[in-house]
């Protein structure tokens, strides 16, 4: 660790002297000049690849009868993460009406679904608890502009819809895409 | 000294960690396009679209109309359905386009401003990038429901008219709230954009206690505004707040040394 210490102390004041050392070769073989550094910056906003809402799957299993009479969630964490230069909103919206199944004809609607952005990230905002649609509905609003902000989200099926509308449905996997949009504020 | 290096090598690993980590997303820039230009002309402006990860994505671009509710939410429309809509004026010379792993895509947007366009008025409409689902998206589950979630950008895309410079916002009314059932109190601060140019404003509110002397300075709020449209906002105060304060409201505009300030006073 010394010897790393010491190599790391050598090609530190390698640099600090070199630069000096430079500076004072400018100033004395010519005129000092100047050089401007600009700065420029742009507007972005990105979500990043850790987020699951990137292609990642949240999955419900109904298999016994004690899951058609509870009450099911599925909270997960860092669901988002944005970077913005700008405050931000996040909507979501399902692709499609319904969950469907490509086998059958069976569908379920995707108003089963709750969506709640939950604290526990480090998104600033006003977090918003929505039932899905395939309109635009505000999850997050007003958040503030950051980098890597995170946001935990919360998916449930209450008992009673998974014994009103689950119940009696063809066996097989439902699926839908579900579709999260950041804009700047 | 050795905890010195300890922290310079500590410093220099935590910045490497951070920059490689903040270019592992997908980001587009700039949010905002303003476009400006005489009616009958045709202008162009790029959107960049980094894709940092080590995922392939696919994009489908697509355009609708929008405007803002009065309490700053945006609401979506489908393209030509508003009065002050640019959707059909806007166009990219393809609809889906590929993002490679560790890839970036300049993407030209093109606005033909009608000959016809209003020579005073701004139009708006919103350019979205939505991630196509791909095949190997399938979900691993016997039975039940599955979600599979996807993501996109929105990019706001404003036509400005040559001539429209002035920025403006009128101070309309600043009133306290009612007491909430939590005991929470606000001040409520409604602004119309009376310019011909989208405004960004920052309102701030500051509170002196006309008693003790004590101030109060909230954290300034945020906002967008096209011309012509109100917008309500709402600073929250301070729990507990109570006594005889005076009130100022400063509007702070982007683009502009000019300042709209609003006096109130206020008993908690």
């Amino acid at each position: 660790m010394k010897k790393q210490i010491v190599i790391a102390a050598l090609a530190l004041g390698a640099f600090v002297f070199g630069t000096t050392n430079a500076q004072a070769q400018t100033g004395t073989s010519s005129t000092p000049v100047s050089t401007a550094v600009n700065i420029i910056l742009s507007d972005v906003i990105s979500i990043d690849a850790g987020s699951v809402a990137t292609g990642g799957f949240v999955n419900f299993n109904y298999s016994t009868t004690a899951d058609y009479n509870t009450a099911k969630n599925e909270t997960v964490a860092n669901s988002l993460k944005i970077t913005s230069s700008r405050n931000f909103d996040v909507k979501v919206k399902a692709e499609g009406a319904n969950f469907v199944n490509p086998t059958h004809s069976d569908v379920i609607p995707v108003d089963v679904l709750q969506v709640k952005a939950v604290t526990g990230g480090t998104m600033v905002g006003t977090l918003n608890d929505i039932t899905l649609s395939t309109a635009d509905q505000i999850l997050v609003s007003d958040a503030t502009l950051g980098a890597e902000r995170t946001l935990d989200i919360d998916y449930s099926i209450s008992a009673t819809k998974a014994k009103t509308v689950l119940l009696g449905k063809a066996p097989g996997t439902y699926t839908q895409n579900v579709t999260y949009t950041a804009t700047a504020q | 000294m050795y905890n010195y290096f300890k922290f310079v090598l500590t410093f220099i690993f935590i910045q490497g960690f951070a920059l490689v980590g903040f270019s592992q997303g997908v980001s587009m820039s700039p949010t905002r396009l303003f476009f400006t230009g005489n009616p009958g002309e045709t202008v162009t402006q790029n959107v960049v679209i980094h894709n940092g990860s080590a995922n392939d994505y696919i994009f489908n671009i697509n355009v609708k109309d929008w405007n803002r509710e009065e309490d700053g939410t945006k609401v979506y429309f489908e393209p030509g359905i508003l009065k002050q809509t640019n959707s059909a004026w806007i166009s990219t010379l393809e609809k889906n386009i590929n993002l490679p792993a560790k890839s970036t895509q300049e993407v030209l947007v093109t606005m033909k401003i009608p000959a016809n366009a209003s020579t005073v008025e701004m139009t708006n409409s919103m350019l979205f990038f939505t991630q196509i689902g791909k095949q190997k998206d399938e979900l691993k589950l016997d039975k039940g429901i599955g979600i599979i979630a996807l993501f996109e950008f929105g990019l706001h895309v404003y036509y400005t008219p040559a001539a429209s410079n002035s920025v403006s916002v009128d101070i309309i009314s600043i009133e306290a709230t009612p007491k909430q059932v939590d005991n929470s109190q606000a001040v409520a601060i409604r602004l119309f954009n009376d310019g011909s140019v989208v405004n960004d404003a920052a309102v701030e509110l500051e509170l002196t206690n006309m008693d003790s002397g004590e101030e109060i300075k909230l954290t300034p709020i945020n906002l967008s505004m096209m011309p012509g449209t109100y917008q309500n906002i709402t600073h929250k105060l301070p729990e507990n707040i109570k006594g005889k304060y005076a009130g100022v409201i400063i509007v702070k505009m982007a683009g502009s040394n000019d300042l709209r300030v609003g006096e109130k006073s206020f008993e908690f």
